[in-house]
């Protein structure tokens, strides 16, 4: 089960520009930048209230997925991630209600255990769900 | 100030469908559906603990919402940003050297909101909301 919205993705060219623009507007600094292989990215991330996070994602390389995406679209938002419990039965049961999976099976990533949902099946919108590390169950 | 993410815009062709979609995800049913005649678009407000996902259907091509499927496609169209005083915050964001769209607040679907130019946010559209 969907239990709330974790972060939202934001596809950037230039990280410290950023990182500098989203100090400006959310009035701290980023909880960590560090490098996410996963994602063949540079990642800043910065708090929003108590409860969800902007994710700010520098492409390290240009076949990685941020690196296309900017090149198809440029930058702006990229995706939206959802926290659930149990990430590999979760996504066995998006499979179930019809949508297209990326990932068949959770793997690491930032946050915790991650996969990403097809937008080809949820209309143009990517959508990562993330088990997270320090999630009690 | 900044107090809390308030909700993405989702730019849909079909409102129906996506309902359907998001319905199927999320399991709950949506808080809210809407007729926006002044902004050419059709809205559905689900929530999710806290955060609302607005889903955003044009009713018109030249609107702005339809303008942006017609560039870009369906897809997330905007962040907005909850705020104490939208006026103030308006004038706060100014100062910071970030180019306003809406100088002042006005009515929106939330409350009064105000959006910021993605020409000086890194391409991103901001809104910022004063919740009624």
């Amino acid at each position: 089960m969907i239990k709330k919205l974790h972060h939202v993705g934001i596809a950037v060219n230039n990280l410290a520009e950023s990182v500098a623009l989203y100090q400006r507007l959310l009035g701290r600094k980023p909880l960590y930048v560090r490098e996410a292989p996963c994602q063949q990215a540079r990642a800043a991330v910065f708090e929003v209230g108590d409860e969800t996070q902007i994710e700010l994602l520098e492409s390290s390389g240009p076949e990685s997925a941020i690196g296309k995406f900017i090149k198809n679209r440029g930058q702006g938002p990229h995706h939206i991630c959802f926290e659930v419990d149990g990430m590999d039965e979760e996504l066995k049961e998006m499979a179930g209600r019809g949508i297209d999976l990326i990932d068949q099976q959770g793997r690491a990533g930032l946050a915790g255990q991650i996969g990403f949902l097809n937008p080809g099946s949820t209309q143009g919108v990517l959508i990562q769900l993330v088990q997270c590390e320090n999630s009690e169950k | 100030m900044i107090k809390a993410l308030n909700h993405l815009g989702i730019a849909v062709k079909n409102l129906d469908d996506s309902l359907a979609l998001y319905e199927s995800m999320l399991g709950v049913k949506p808080l809210s559906i809407e007729e926006v005649p002044h902004l050419k678009m059709r809205a559905a407000l689900f929530e999710v603990s806290g955060v609302h996902l607005e889903l955003l259907q044009p009713t018109a091509p030249d609107g702005d919402i339809g303008r942006f499927i017609e560039s870009r496609g369906q897809g997330l169209h905007h962040i907005c940003f909850e705020v104490d005083d939208i006026d103030a915050d308006l004038t706060a964001m100014a100062e910071k050297g970030i180019e306003l769209i809406d100088k002042k607040g006005r009515e929106g679907l939330l409350g009064k909101i105000g959006f910021l130019n993605p020409k000086s946010t890194n391409d991103v559209l901001i809104e910022l909301v004063e919740t009624r």
